[in-house]
């Protein structure tokens, strides 16, 4: 049976791409603070289901990473999203939408 | 901070991955380190407890470690097809019986140096290691070649013999001995520092060439003769470098570590015991023990010289400083 662990694995790409484009420029630890910001907590990201995704996505050429320096601070390794990490992420967000919605139609109780 | 540096050198010993990729993704979970422990301090946590919470929120630095190899092992299929060419290179040596022709091999393993020495000054790419092993094989064959000639003149030279031509051949042919055994060690240790699996599959068609090497050694085929013998090897030696060259392939494309280590294994075996059992024409328990363990000892010899020699360099606090670092 699928749990919630399983059910987030195949959509924490699609998530963290998300997030990247809205934030515009954002390192590793700052997007496991903003998923556990907008879930309210109830998504506690670790490092290891971060790291390796966005070097994929690094590699898949969908994200592109800097380092930046902070004065006084150790440096961050900041994400942007590419050209062609925008296009991936539309289609897969109309594909999340029509798949939520087919799983509502068929979730909702008859008649309502 | 002692913990932190702790779990990141752990990680590292399990990543076996190329020491840059490795040096970036340490740098980087470094710095999510010190952002998550600032944001705990800032709860009022003491330094330790904050080390330790952020150590636990990881996980184990095996399985940390694991989904980065996963993501940065797997080769193209460019790659694949790279890996291959050494063994495809060799197996049509074979196939066109042109093994026999010293220009031919010249030519051929001149070739096969050239990209090796081209790619290792390059930052080693994995389809490279099939090429730095074959690029060895000339030197195993002068050794194996040069073995009863050196008996015979280091006994001539015991016996009180006096100083001739023969004993500068023999100092020439330790000499080569000498070098062989460097060249062979530092190739084998640099690689294992990485991953004692890639020096596995760098010396993976070993077994094979020292089972045929031996053998034409012992029964003393000569270059450019058309020994009937040496063409009845033709066909299980082509047979066998296909095999190998296909495993080669294959490897670059599995993401498993243990499932790459299983095929690595199967191929050896079965090949060395394929052209063993074809070139010997004997299948006493010995024989078949000694093809057995051959290729055991090939593939397992890294991993025992890895424990040794432990993995890549350690991380130290003043290491990795947080500048920028060429990709």
């Amino acid at each position: 049976m699928l749990n919630e662990k399983e059910l987030l694995r195949g959509n924490t790409p699609s998530l963290l791409l998300y997030l990247i484009a809205k934030s515009g420029r954002i390192h590793g630890y700052g997007l496991i603070q903003e998923i556990r910001s907008r879930s309210k907590g109830y998504f506690q990201f670790r490092a290891g289901t971060v790291y390796p995704v966005l070097h994929k996505l690094e590699q898949e050429g969908l994200i592109r990473g800097e380092w930046a320096a902070q004065a006084g601070r150790q440096q961050r390794r900041h994400y942007t999203i590419t050209e062609k990490g925008k296009k991936a992420l539309s289609r897969r967000l109309s594909t999340w939408v029509e798949f939520t919605t087919a799983m509502n139609l068929i979730l909702q109780p008859r008649g309502s | 901070m002692e913990l932190i540096e702790s779990y990141l050198n752990r990680v590292r010993s399990h990543l076996h991955l190329d020491p840059r990729t490795e040096g970036r993704i340490i740098r980087e979970l470094k710095s999510h380190f010190a952002e998550q422990v600032a944001e705990l301090r800032e709860r009022g946590m003491g330094a330790q407890d904050c080390a330790k919470e952020a150590v636990r929120c990881s996980g184990r630095p095996q399985s940390l470690a694991r989904l980065f190899y996963a993501v940065y092992c797997q080769g193209s299929w460019t790659d694949a097809l790279l890996a291959l060419q050494p063994h495809l290179l060799v197996a049509a040596l074979f196939l066109t019986h042109l093994w026999t022709s010293p220009l031919v091999l010249l030519a051929s393993f001149g070739g096969v140096l050239y990209v090796a020495l081209s790619g290792w000054a390059r930052g080693r790419p994995n389809w490279l290691y099939p090429w730095i092993g074959y690029s060895l094989t000339p030197l195993i064959a002068t050794v194996f070649y040069s073995m009863d000639f050196v008996y015979r003149s280091a006994r001539d030279l015991l016996l009180g013999s006096r100083l001739s031509l023969q004993h500068v051949q023999l100092l020439l042919f330790v000499t080569l001995y000498a070098l062989f055994i460097g060249l062979m060690a530092l190739s084998v240790v640099r690689v294992v520092k990485r991953d004692w699996l890639l020096a596995s599959y760098m010396i993976f068609p070993l077994p094979v060439l020292g089972v045929w090497i031996s053998e034409i050694a012992r029964i003393g085929v000569r270059f450019n003769s058309a020994d009937p013998a040496s063409y009845a090897w033709d066909r299980p030696m082509t047979a066998a470098f296909v095999l190998l060259g296909i495993c080669a392939a294959l490897f670059l494309r599995i993401r498993r570590r243990l499932a790459r280590i299983l095929l690595l294994g199967a191929t050896c075996l079965g090949a060395t015991i394929l052209v063993g059992r074809v070139l010997l024409q004997t299948s006493t328990m010995l024989t078949l023990r000694l093809l057995v363990g051959l290729p055991l000892f090939t593939l397992l010899a890294p991993a025992l010289l890895e424990q040794i020699l432990g993995h890549g360099e350690p991380i130290r606090p003043a290491q990795d400083s947080g500048r920028p670092q060429a990709r």
